[in-house]
């Protein structure tokens, strides 16, 4: 990289632009990230926990890909645990509870040592375009900075509004200011922007609460590390505590709910379903008597306790008192009070699958900004902004995951593609075709090569990734070719080993698919050699989902065929003949960049594709670069 | 058929498309024909053949409301016909185009002059089903309507347009919709657990008692859809009735019997027909197909026995068996074999050649485990034939057992994938009672989808909807 060049801007220290920030300057061009407060860098604005169903996913292909969120839970985490454990590989999914001040002092200390990454304590007022293009960011504190590519994360800052009972202030989250100007620039430069809201809990003192009555919720004995790097996690661990709520509590909150924020109608932003505040709770599931809350510490060192289940917006007099009418809390100090900020994203259909605007090249937006919540999905979207945001000014193509390959693809892709629907978007692994295949446990043979691609992973890790794919590979060949009888011999020796004896002759791999087998009891029958613990996990996985694999492959496939039959930039999708006027209009705002992106469209019909096609067949010749070859495969496949 | 959907675009503004018509009643002479127009140009080419009866003014027409017009032929002003015009103005229209309805008195001559008049002035023959294809493409029907439809257009009996108009109705879309419906709740069930285990813990095995049921239900559903297969085959292509007997017993002769005409060929040889012959006719309202089949008894040669395996296999497939017995011949070991494998079917027994000296008497028939009295005929007198069709439409209309006037499935894709999707679900309860629920949610997705196909459409996150409403959760 030549000096000279101005390099990339990353607006926001969250979880989306430290990641953003890393990876642009890992590949190796010059990255300034301007953030309002240095300290504040990489907080945690809710609870003190990393992962979970779906979001372990996201972190463990953060990990495969470069990112640094893993290894960062992996060195400050105070507690561990797998989530889902008794059920299939594809739910299973790690948490763990960060001790939030270790985790992002530890964040700052990677982004300082970062060769090429200088911070700038400042807050971005403006974006500058011309010919559209971005050229730069305009700094309160005075003067632009100069850039090539802007990746913008200010999270829940945007026109920030905390809410708590009848009191409402401009703050992008407790404790900091919002960002007024910048939001004016957005729109100023033609971009669509919905309001939406999230809560948080109040946070109680430490010593205030009587662990002594409540149940305790330890971590996992044998805690399973987030980063292929973490040899093991070995920090203490520490206990969460349980307990609930009662009809106490109940008739506090309903007495109280015309003073709550949400309920009085003062908040116009859209909340997030999966995510309710314990008013909404209450109203919504009236027939419980009670909800869990689950008590986690802030950290070894912190004195405060991060009570789950207990979002709220009420006045804090309220807070207090609902709170005290909990098992163990009943005297409860607040350290701060539960608050409902209201923010402005951006409609994320204006975006491509690199995360840049359609309408500013070299512009990219990641994290909040684009309707998702969450500090995963965030930094899932910052990590491939930074990434595509370096490849953009390497002049090279940029990194797009599919959505059959990674949780990070389904993520963009339905960003990009179907858009929030204006409620704030968080991962769940029901969102992919193929979750089957996305799992925590093979994010690294799936991603990899990737981020060894664009050079964010060494190749030493590639090989040993490599080696696990290739000792898989002859694992399962290993059990294709062994065979068992149902002879009295083998039905024994079956037994023994705890597996159902055979009826009829099969492969050990077929043995290995049945409901519960384990590759170690193949070995102890004599079917299978003893092979390292990841290579007979892969095994063990694979042969149980292999029917569904094989199906979801064929699938995926087919989809392949119609990602491949790509719309013209150019495309006026307003003279294609029978379409409804909305089916248009929705098409004209996602701009597809294939028929298969198109069909993701909420309220496109397959209908409306015949049309799609039928269009592209009739005009093709003179007017779209789609070869008669793949359309037509993509029909007969 | 106006769905009513004012949002739509008037595809009949877009110059590129052709300006389609067709006659829309059937090809056979009726009292009155109709001929559909629908695209761009339907109104520029209306105003230059329709005249007002009784001026060569050119007349104005309102927006659905029937007109009578003259319809003449531009390149010498003489009038064609009187009809009566209705104009649907795109988007509420079937097509959502531009689309006239013309009636003519339904000569053929008449018909073809006048399609003549409007494809010479621009308008091109409409390939099968386009209508109905350019109304699905305008979002006015969804897949299984647009079915109904064409087995409407194609309906050869009463009956059939009934099954037809109702699908078209939405009456089977609404089933669908269902059971889609019903497979969404089932997978949310299972699904909030897996995505909030925490919310949920103590509630699974509720969920999955609940889905477990719900699976039931479902499947209930969609197998009594795919049993009306061959209920909807007897409406839709006909009831299949073969003639089946001994070589020589009037097997031909009785078929032509019924048809009233010639079509199998009669000779006193054993063996004249071999290849069997079909023909449809209508008895009691419905479509049915009389099938002559060769011979049944001895083979002598690879012929005989190649025929003799067709006609086996017309009884295989049969609704209904008329086993034709030769009254002046010995009762034989071929007719015994032949009733005992059609034990269980509906079987109409007749005893043919009555004006000859009778071998045996209907009595002897109880002993072969004929329960319902045979009908006498005699072909060559002419007399009983009228007696069999009335026991054939009683047998007709009995219909089979377990027969669902609502619920048929007549459109074989649809079937397949109703197929599928039962196969899919086969492992659904497999799955929950083995702790793997994310593949039993995988099944129930892939069911969903044939589902979907079906109806041609799209869905949105159906699945965390509901588990949003289903759940408790937050943080
Ligand atoms: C009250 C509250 C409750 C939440 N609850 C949950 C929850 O329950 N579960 C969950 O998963 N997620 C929750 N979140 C969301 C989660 O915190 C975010 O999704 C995640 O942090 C977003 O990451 P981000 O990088 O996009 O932005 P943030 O983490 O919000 O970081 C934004 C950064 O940008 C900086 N910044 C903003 N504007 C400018 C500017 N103009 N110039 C320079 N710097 C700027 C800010 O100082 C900040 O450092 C909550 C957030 C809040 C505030
Ligand atoms: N006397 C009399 N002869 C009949 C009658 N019906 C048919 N026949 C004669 O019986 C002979 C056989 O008739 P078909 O109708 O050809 O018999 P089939 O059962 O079709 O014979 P195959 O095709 O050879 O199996 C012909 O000569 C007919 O004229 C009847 O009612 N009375
Ligand atoms: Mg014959």
């Amino acid at each position: 990289m030549k000096q000279s060049r101005p390099g990339i801007v990353v607006v926001g220290g969250g979880h989306a632009g430290v990641e953003a920030a890393l990876a642009a300057a890992r590949i190796g061009v010059q990255v300034t990230l301007v953030s309002q407060r240095r300290r504040e860098i990489a907080r945690m604005s809710c609870n003190p926990s990393i992962g979970g169903t779906a979001k372990g996913q996201l972190v463990r292909e953060i990990d495969a890909l470069g990112g640094a969120m893993a290894v960062t839970i992996d060195a400050t985490g105070i507690q561990f645990r797998r989530l889902n454990t008794g059920k299939g590989a594809a739910v299973q999914a790690s948490r763990a509870q960060a001790d939030r001040q270790a985790y992002l002092t530890r964040m700052l200390e990677t982004i300082e040592q970062q060769p090429s990454l200088r911070i700038v304590e400042d807050e971005a007022i403006g974006i500058t375009a011309r010919g559209g293009r971005v050229r730069g960011i305009a700094l309160k504190g005075g003067g632009e900075l100069d850039a090539e590519a802007v990746v913008l994360a200010p999270g829940t800052f945007l026109n920030g509004l905390i809410h708590i009972g009848e009191e409402t202030w401009p703050a992008g989250r407790m404790g900091e200011g919002p960002s007024t100007s910048l939001p004016v620039s957005l729109t100023g430069l033609g971009f669509r922007t919905n309001r939406l809201k999230t809560g948080t809990p109040p946070r109680l003192a430490a010593h205030s609460i009587d662990f002594g009555t409540l149940a305790v919720q330890l971590g996992d004995a044998d805690p399973r590390p987030f980063s292929f790097s973490t040899e093991r996690i070995v920090r203490r661990q520490v206990p969460c505590h349980v307990t609930r709520t009662t009809e106490a509590t109940h008739r506090i909150l309903r007495d109280n709910l015309h003073r709550s924020a949400m309920y009085s109608g003062r908040i116009s932003g859209v909340g997030p379903r999966y995510c309710p505040s314990v008013e909404d709770k209450v109203v919504r599931f009236g027939e419980r008597s009670s909800h869990i809350v689950f008590l986690e510490p802030e950290g070894y060192e912190s004195h405060e306790i991060y009570p789950a289940g207990l979002s709220t917006s009420l006045p804090r007099d309220v807070q207090e008192a609902f709170i005290r009418s909990i098992p163990g809390l009943g005297s409860a100090e607040l350290t701060v009070p539960g608050y409902a900020v209201e923010y402005d994203a951006v409609d994320s259909t204006q975006l491509s699958h690199s995360l840049e605007t359609q309408a500013i090249r070299g512009l990219f937006l990641a994290g909040q900004i684009n309707g998702t919540s969450g500090y995963e999905e965030a930094a899932a979207q910052g990590l491939m902004a930074g990434i595509n945001a370096a490849l953009w000014l390497l002049d090279r193509e940029p990194l797009v995951l599919s959505r059959s390959e990674a949780m990070i693809g389904v993520l963009i892709d339905d960003l990009v593609t179907r858009g929030t629907g204006g409620e704030p978007y968080r991962m769940f692994t029901s969102r992919a075709e193929t979750r089957l295949h996305l799992r925590e446990d093979n994010a690294d043979l799936r991603l990899t090569a990737h981020a060894a691609r664009v050079g964010l992973v060494s190749a030493a890790r590639l090989a040993k990734v490599d080696a696990l794919e290739r000792a898989v590979e002859v694992g399962r060949e290993a059990l294709l070719s062994v065979r068992t009888t149902p002879n009295a011999a083998a039905r024994a020796t079956m037994e023994r080993v705890g597996l159902p004896p055979p009826r009829m002759p099969m492969s050990a791999w077929a043995v290995l698919g049945l409901p519960g087998a384990r590759h170690s009891q193949l070995v102890a029958a004599g079917l299978a050699e003893v092979v390292p613990s990841r290579v007979a996990e892969q095994l063990e996985i694979l042969a149980q989902y292999e029917r569904y694999l094989v199906r979801l492959a064929d699938d995926a496939q087919e989809r392949r065929a119609w990602e491949r039959v790509t719309l013209p930039p150019t495309l006026d999708f307003h003279t294609i003949a029978g379409l409804s006027i909305e089916v248009r209009e929705r098409l004209a705002r996602v701009r597809p960049a294939s028929v298969g992106q198109a069909q993701r469209i909420p309220g496109v019909t397959a209908a409306a594709i015949e049309a799609l096609m039928t269009h592209l067949r009739v005009s093709r010749s003179e007017r779209f670069d789609v070869d008669g070859s793949t359309l037509e495969a993509a029909r007969g496949a | 058929m106006e769905l009513g959907d004012e949002n739509t675009a008037t595809p009949g503004s877009d110059p590129e498309r052709a300006t389609i018509v067709a006659l829309a009643t059937g090809p056979v002479q009726a009292a009155l024909a109709t001929i559909r127009m629908s695209g761009p140009r339907v109104h520029e080419i209306l105003a230059r053949v329709l005249r007002r009866p009784g001026s060569a003014l050119s007349l104005s027409l309102e927006a659905r409301r029937a007109t009578v017009a003259h319809f003449m032929d531009p390149a010498d002003g003489e009038t064609i016909d009187e009809i009566v015009v209705t104009f649907f103005p795109g988007p509420r229209s079937y097509t959502g185009e531009d689309l006239a309805e013309l009636s003519l008195h339904g000569g053929p001559w008449l018909v073809a002059e006048a399609n003549r008049v409007l494809t010479t002035l621009g308008a091109t023959q409409a390939r099968p089903g386009e209508f109905t294809r350019r109304a699905l493409l305008a979002g006015k029907l969804d897949l299984a309507r647009a079915e109904a439809v064409q087995a409407l257009v194609t309906a050869q009996s009463g009956a059939a347009a009934k099954l037809a108009a109702r699908h078209l109705a939405g009456e089977l879309s609404e089933r669908y919709q269902r059971i889609r419906h019903g497979l969404v709740s089932i997978a949310a069930c299972l699904e909030g657990p897996l995505e909030f285990p925490e919310d949920t813990s103590g509630e699974e095995n509720e969920s999955a008692i609940a889905a477990l049921k719900g699976l039931s239900e479902v499947r209930q559903c969609l197998e009594g859809l795919v049993r009306s297969q061959a209920q909807a085959r007897r409406i839709v292509s006909g009831i299949s009735i073969p003639i089946v007997g001994r070589p020589n017993v009037g097997k031909s002769s009785i078929f032509n019997g019924l048809l009233g005409s010639s079509r199998a060929i009669v000779s006193p040889h054993p063996g004249t027909t071999r290849d069997s012959i079909e023909a449809s006719m209508l008895v009691g309202g419905r479509l049915v197909r009389l099938i002559d089949t060769a011979g049944l008894g001895v083979a002598i040669d690879d012929l005989d026995a190649e025929a003799m395996s067709r006609a086996e296999g017309h009884i295989e497939d049969a609704d209904i068996v008329v086993l034709v017995l030769d009254l002046s011949a010995d009762l034989q070991e071929s007719d015994r074999e032949l009733l005992s494998r059609l034990a269980g079917r509906q079987v109409v027994v007749v005893l043919n050649k009555t004006d000859l000296e009778p071998r045996f008497i209907s009595t002897d028939l109880v002993e072969l485990g004929i329960a319902a009295p045979p009908v006498l005929v005699s072909v060559k007198d002419g007399s009983g034939l009228p007696a069999l069709i009335d026991r054939l439409t009683i047998a007709v209309e009995t219909g089979a057992p377990g027969d669902d006037p609502l619920g048929v499935v007549s459109s074989a894709r649809q079937q397949g994938l109703l197929v599928r999707a039962l196969g899919d679900l086969g492992r659904v309860a497999h799955n929950i009672e083995g702790d793997r629920a994310e593949l039993a949610i995988e099944d129930l997705r892939l069911a969903e989808l044939s589902l979907r196909e079906i109806l041609g459409e799209a869905s949105p996150d159906e699945v965390l909807d509901e588990v949003f409403q289903t759940f408790c959760i937050g943080k």
